[in-house]
């Protein structure tokens, strides 16, 4: 088990270094950061040939790659744009201070200047808690839901439940969203009902708290859970009901064991197999967050950073939180495959 | 319709919060005390019961009244809080709240008014030299930063300093670069800019509000310097505590708001607010739904559809300020194989045709329902405007006539042809709404006289990017391109109608997305931008107007003012399109 994982582990390095190419090719030639550099008219040439310059821009694509992937300490600079490298007061060459994603750093971001490892870490934990919540709520929902109409095939609780989840799954999570909130922050507010808030994370009047923070959840979290339940349970109503007239279980039946003890060990263990996969999939798109979702109830996550940094083509942001993502694919996709074989004592690696 | 379609989805919408009822968030939090209330100080939690006996009086209010908190609702969350690194008009809002070391700012006329400058110079009071190249600011000496350090000239040379340094990645050096020889201080409260010639945007460009060369602290970030050799990454920048202006700067959490708190010390006297929280709500149709929810006291950029639900709930003041925009049609009038727009956009009486052709007015009115309508001159709204100037009417003949004079004749297929060559125009815009829906009105009104048009859209991150990215625009990929624009203002300055400014491959960074170069026209705005005084200045622009006007370079689809929403419970909020924040000290709540 050990050596399967250390050589998934190897595999991963030039997937990633592929894709890590790819998509810095198609990041940087997305856009022009510098086309208004978040005003509302396009820059001054002098300002444009100066930044260029300082910001490396003028560097061929190569360079530039190899600047982010191994940073450029080991380089001499020509910031003042005079052709000639640049010394310090004392005479000496000046090199450049980035180290690097090999070496942990993902670049300083050109909007804010700021570390793009640290606008991450700001944004990651809100996101974290918006998704993992809602990845909770989808799961609790989607076993009962899908359970219990692959229990009760056919019933009217299955034919309504299907029903649902088809309006469900076929909504657009901005109607959705707005929705919401048009019907419980604005029109309870003035039909004088408890209501929730439209956004944010705390009320400014009441101040940050956990109670404030878990009353604003509730919203954004019902928007991401409605639509995706609909398919979660679907997957397991479909599994459940392949399992169920398998033969084994037959036997765990005429054995004499009870009811519950056939579905949720006997019938279940098997049936999540399909949802494992599902989930393992999704799991770490949780880290990019939802941008829809986000934007539209002012939550401060992932998804709004990715979505904001790419209007001002932000590449430096970008590369960092899609390589973050593809990590996390990687290490979910080992933890899939060895979930399998606790589920599934047929599967082995070794 | 929009209200039958929430009522029945929400049926489905009460089910699913029921069951969403187990989620974490189910704790009975009572809901927030009603912000949109009127301000009697109410106590958020139950008073604590007392020993003693009850009383018969209603209770007395409680010694700490609620604080006043303005939420504001900002659509784009700023990037940076030093003005050096920022071009965000979003920024340059808050600057008049926790920096305001504008030297000059200007209120709700748009009108300078002196700020840290004691007055504005002019000639008469010695503040201009004599051949309009020294500019001396006498500064008032009563102005401290919140830590106590006081402000003065030295803090502007030092501003003038990093903003030149080479190792700062200022967002830009404009005016300093190109225009300004050095700047001094003679004594602490005399600041002396002195210009390689003559600068005639020098109110608006040097140290004022509306720049983005407000003067940052030298106490506090010549210290990073010296250490970091860059102030790029310093603290400051992202939590500028130490300034000069009404608020202080408190939080700022990514993404989500930012506190200013009442700075006690304001020169001007303590603020009437406690605090103004702004509040990061990037989805337009939210920020209108926290509007109509209270959930939110100002918003901004309101989009003219919304306009009337918005007046209709009573709560909230819609208001307009002109910020200098207006939604312009410009024609690519560029020869060069590389970037060449349509051969008959090279004949005035082609051009005017064209606009002759549109019934801009009617536009405005059913899709901006009529709350603005085509600006005459680029330069409405402002003193240099020419009011003799006659706008172009919608003529649909007159627009036929000039096509037919001018060779452009109807084929078969009913579109007009000359040499063999169709008149079929692309029309170019963003992806906005308002936008695409115009550019469809247009080509019906083109079909009525003959012309074809191809509409593209672009999202607005790719629209402006420059020749070298291969911006649609700045490579002349268009024949009529839509946007919205504005000279330097409240100055009337505008570069890129400059021939030099034409992007091509010796000059990919250029403004010129017209590629108009008409030498006449180039020598006046050459000219404009060194005629220091006003006066003079003045019948420059009637004579750049008139000439704009005669040979149809420019047309206007709309004015295109900023228009707020504020809360009926807000007092004394005087907005400037120049610079909106600029009397928030005066700011109070019912």
């Amino acid at each position: 088990m050990g050596r399967y994982i250390v050589r998934r582990l190897l595999q991963a390095i030039p997937l990633l270094f592929i894709i890590s190419v790819i998509l810095f090719v198609l990041s940087v030639k997305m856009g022009d950061p510098l086309a208004t550099f978040g005003g509302r008219q396009v820059i001054k040439s002098e300002d444009r040939k100066r930044l260029t310059r300082q910001l490396g821009l003028d560097k061929p694509l190569y360079v530039q790659y190899v600047v982010w992937l191994v940073g450029n300490d080991w380089m001499t600079m020509d910031v003042n744009g005079d052709g000639k490298p640049d010394v310090d007061e004392n005479g000496q060459l000046v090199y450049g201070t980035r180290k690097g994603v090999l070496r942990g750093d993902l670049g300083t971001s050109f909007v804010t200047k700021q570390p793009v490892t640290q606008m991450i870490a700001e944004r990651l934990p809100n996101t974290l808690l918006l998704m993992l919540t809602s990845e909770v709520v989808i799961l609790i929902f989607a076993l009962v839901i899908g359970l219990a109409s692959a229990l009760r095939q056919y019933s009217i609780f299955d034919h309504t439940v299907t029903a649902l989840s088809f309006i469900g799954y076929s909504m657009p999570i901005p109607l959705l969203a707005l929705g919401l909130i048009y019907i419980f922050a604005v029109y309870f507010k003035r039909w004088g009902l408890p209501y929730f808030p439209t956004g944010g994370m705390f009320d400014p009047q009441v101040g940050a708290s956990w109670q404030q923070t878990a009353w604003h959840l509730v919203l954004p979290v019902t928007a991401i859970s409605l639509i995706s339940i609909a398919g979660y349970s679907r997957y397991v109503r479909g599994s459940m009901l392949e399992v169920i007239q398998q033969d084994y279980i037959r036997t765990a039946r005429a054995k004499g064991l009870a009811e519950r003890r056939v579905v949720f060990v006997h019938a279940l263990k098997n049936a999540a197999l399909p949802l494992v996969t599902v989930v393992g999939l999704d799991l770490p798109f949780l880290l990019a967050g939802a941008v829809v979702t986000e934007t539209i109830f002012a939550w401060p996550g992932m998804g709004r950073l990715f979505y904001d940094h790419t209007t001002r083509s932000d590449f430096p942001v970008l590369m960092g939180i899609i390589m973050i993502i593809s990590v996390a694919v990687v290490i979910f996709q080992i933890l899939t495959d060895l979930t399998y074989t606790y589920l599934d004592p047929r599967i082995r690696y070794d | 319709m929009r209200n039958q379609l929430f009522a029945a989805l929400s049926g489905l919408m009460i089910v699913s919060l029921l069951l969403s009822a187990c989620a974490p968030a189910a704790t009975p939090v009572p809901p927030t005390s009603a912000p949109a209330a009127p301000a009697p100080a109410q106590p958020t939690q139950p008073p604590p019961p007392t020993n003693t006996p009850v009383p018969t009086k209603p209770p007395a209010p409680t010694a700490t009244p609620k604080p006043k908190v303005v939420r504001v609702a900002f659509t784009q969350e700023p990037d940076n809080l030093n003005p050096l690194y920022t071009n965000m008009w979003f920024v340059q809002v808050l600057r008049d709240m926790y920096l305001a070391t504008g030297l000059i700012d200007y209120n709700q006329k748009n009108e300078p008014i002196p700020w840290i400058a004691k007055e504005i110079p002019t000639a008469a009071n010695g503040g201009i030299s004599a051949d309009g190249k020294t500019i001396t600011y006498k500064l008032r000496n009563d102005v401290k930063w919140s830590d106590g350090v006081p402000l003065t000239a030295d803090d502007y040379v030092f501003t003038w300093q990093m903003i030149m340094a080479d190792k700062n990645i200022v967002n830009s050096r404009d005016p300093f670069d190109v225009y300004v020889d050095k700047v001094e201080a003679p004594d602490p409260y005399t600041l002396v800019v002195m210009f390689k010639e003559p600068y005639a945007p020098w109110q608006a460009k040097i140290f004022s509000s509306v720049s983005s060369t407000q003067a940052i602290p030298k106490h506090v970030l010549e210290p990073v310097f010296q250490k970091d050799g860059t102030i790029d990454k310093a603290d400051w920048n992202r939590s500028p505590t130490v300034g000069v202006g009404p608020f202080l700067f408190k939080e700022w959490q990514s993404g989500s708001h930012l506190i200013f708190t009442a700075n006690p010390n304001f020169w001007l006297g303590k603020p009437k607010l406690d605090q103004v929280f702004i509040k990061i709500v990037p989805d337009d149709a939210a920020q209108i739904a926290a509007l109509k929810a209270g959930d939110t006291d100002i918003g901004v950029f309101i989009a003219y559809s919304d306009m009337p639900d918005l007046e209709k709930l009573g709560t909230l003041n819609l208001v307009e300020e002109s910020s200098g925009y207006k939604e312009s049609w410009f024609f690519n009038l560029s020869t060069d194989a590389k970037t060449k727009g349509h051969s008959a956009l090279q004949d005035p009486n082609v051009r005017k045709a064209i606009v002759m052709a549109v019934d801009r007015e009617k536009i405005d009115k059913d899709l901006l329902l009529g709350r603005t309508k085509p600006a005459v001159t680029f330069w409405d709204g402002t003193p240099y405007a020419d009011p003799s100037i006659q706008p172009i009417s919608f003529d649909k003949a007159g627009a036929q006539k000039l096509l037919d004079d001018a060779g452009w004749k109807v084929g078969t297929d009913g579109i007009r042809a000359k040499g063999g060559v169709k008149l079929k125009l692309r029309y170019r815009t963003t992806t906005r709404e308002v936008r695409k829906n115009t550019q469809v009105i247009v080509q019906q009104m083109f079909k009525d006289v003959g012309i074809d048009v191809e509409l593209i859209n672009d999202s607005s991150d790719t629209f402006f990017n420059g020749y070298g990215d291969k911006g649609p625009i700045a490579t002349g990929q268009y024949d009529i391109a839509e946007w919205s624009t504005a000279p330097a203002f409240p100055d009337p300055d505008f570069a890129s109608w400059l021939c030099k400014e034409i992007p091509s491959d010796q000059n990919p960074s250029g403004t010129n997305d017209m590629f108009l170069c008409d030498k006449d026209l180039d020598a006046l705005f050459q000219k404009e931008a060194t005629t220091v005084d006003a006066a003079a200045r003045t019948p420059i622009f009637f004579q750049i107007e008139k000439i704009i006007s005669d040979k149809v370079y420019w047309a206007s689809v709309w004015d295109d003012p900023d228009w707020w929403a504020v809360s009926k419970n807000l007092q004394n909020v005087k907005f400037s399109g120049a610079t909106p924040f600029w009397n928030v000290y005066e700011w109070d709540i019912k």
